[in-house]
């Protein structure tokens, strides 16, 4: 009995759901019914429905707002589309990394056998697309996010996991930590750099989030470290791949997720 | 809007003052302009946005002078942002997601400051002070929505004080329709239950 009352109630949710996206139109007879015998139901409706009294605001405060506005209004050039934004940043992307890759020896194309550098280059050009779209989201209030922002680095994440597990061997560790550790070393070296140009693309929009934005830079900037190491690097093994180079991407994405709370935290005094 | 209705053409609250409900076409118009950088085209926008944008700042553990603070600088934000909006867009869910992160810092800001005071002598007790604002008590609505929490209680507002669509509020929110949908349908299920226990 109670679990019926519960689903009736749900459907005057998916009328309210309904009225807010703008389709509503005449309640369904079996909404109608609901609403009559339920009392709360009822009220809430109403509630929702009712108009909300506007409150005023100090002539003086608005006067005020207009003064310091128009105190340093000039016209100003548009952001351009989160499409374009987006394809920038894939770009700059692309170029950053070809730029060092080729400036290294290709050792990593010479070891990996064609499914595995089929796999791995769509799995980091998908990581690649997801964060520049992420970024040009968080650069225009209001966009509307296909991909929920925490979402993109952990599908980012999860792929890089699963794709590394499925294609690459387990091999006995050689020097291990020695030569592991060049790889981090060098990818956070790189990734440094990376991180900054990326902020300097980015900061033409308005991120509202600074830990968010943190994040997110960091996260690109580890994978375009990920990107150069996985090309260049000849040991090609899940253990390595895993612990090192994807160490390179956790920790500068942790390092960027640091900065922008640092930043959202004491902002204000930096602004 | 009553039941069983559609969503009306003008946007309640926005140019309420004036007596002329401003639509979407105008408010983007109006943004438009003042990105070319006309003077009273702001001068427009700020009185008609201003009512809603102070209505979604205030609280009851907001005073009056701290919602002043929030709006202005809420307009110092828009100001500084205004080179992103995209007249192909619409105006609310841009502003409100600016509206939003104001009104977290400011959030943020009075906590901070909350913490580094210290209490040197017992105070007295006072009455809540009328510097302290409450939703308009015109409706019974407005009292219930106090006792939400802060984040369901900023869904509700959003959805009824802006008349904003459903993708409008999750683009505001930086958040996917479905999810904002879930947050929606738990605000609502709080607000029975609080009817409930009222009605008893």
């Amino acid at each position: 009995m109670l679990a019926g009352f519960k689903t009736d109630c749900k459907l005057v949710d998916a009328e309210l759901d309904r009225q807010f996206a703008g389709r509503g139109s005449q309640l369904a007879l079996e909404v109608q019914r609901h609403l009559d015998e339920c009392e709360r139901c009822r009220t809430l409706y109403s509630y929702l429905a009712e108009e909300f009294p506007a409150d005023p605001v100090s002539r003086e405060v608005e006067h005020q707002i207009v003064q310091t506005i128009q105190g340093s209004l000039k016209p100003v050039s548009r952001l351009r589309s989160t499409a374009a934004i987006a394809a920038q940043l894939m770009v700059v992307f692309l170029l950053i990394s070809a730029a060092v890759i080729s400036q290294m020896k290709l050792v990593g194309f010479e070891v990996m056998n064609l499914p595995q550098l089929i796999g791995i280059s769509t799995i980091l050009s998908s990581g690649v697309v997801l964060l520049a779209l992420s970024l040009s989201w968080q650069m225009r209030p209001g966009s509307l996010r296909r991909i929920p922002e925490w979402a993109s680095v952990g599908i980012l994440a999860a792929g890089l996991l699963v794709g590394i597990v499925l294609l690459f061997p387990w091999k006995t560790p050689d020097a291990f930590v020695v030569r592991g550790w060049r790889c981090l070393r060098a990818g956070l070296i790189l990734a440094v750099p990376v991180s900054l140009v990326f902020w300097f693309l980015v900061r033409r929009g308005a991120p509202l989030s600074p830990r968010l934005l943190g994040r997110t830079l960091g996260a690109i900037a580890g994978l375009l470290a990920v990107t150069v190491l996985q090309y260049t690097c000849d040991l090609q093994d899940i253990g390595h791949l895993l612990v090192w180079h994807g160490g390179v991407l956790v920790l500068s994405t942790l390092a960027g997720a640091l900065v922008g709370d640092c930043l959202s935290r004491f902002g204000p005094r930096f602004r | 809007m009553t039941p069983g209705t559609v969503r009306p053409t003008g946007i309640p609250g926005v140019g309420m003052q004036r007596g002329e409900p401003l639509t979407e076409d105008g408010l983007r118009s109006l943004m438009v302009r003042y990105q070319h950088g006309d003077s009273e085209a702001i001068d427009e926008l700020v009185r008609s946005l201003s009512p809603l944008l102070w209505r979604f700042f205030m609280s009851p553990h907001t005073s009056r002078s701290d919602t002043e603070d929030l709006l202005q600088d809420c307009w110092v934000r828009i100001h500084r942002s205004r080179h992103t909006y995209r007249p192909s867009d619409s105006l609310l869910p841009w502003i409100f997601a600016i509206a939003r992160y104001t009104r977290l810092d400011g959030y943020r800001q009075r906590r901070r400051r909350e913490s580094r005071e210290t209490l040197v002598a017992t105070l007295p007790e006072v009455a809540v002070s009328d510097e302290h604002l409450t939703l308009p008590d015109t409706t019974r609505f407005a009292r219930l929505l106090e006792t939400l929490p802060d984040s369901q209680r900023e869904v509700i507002l959003m959805l009824k004080v802006s008349d904003m669509s459903l993708e409008e509020v999750a683009r505001a929110t930086s958040s996917t329709v479905g999810a904002f949908k879930q947050k929606a349908h738990r605000a609502y299920a709080r607000l029975r239950e609080i009817i409930e226990k009222e009605g008893k």
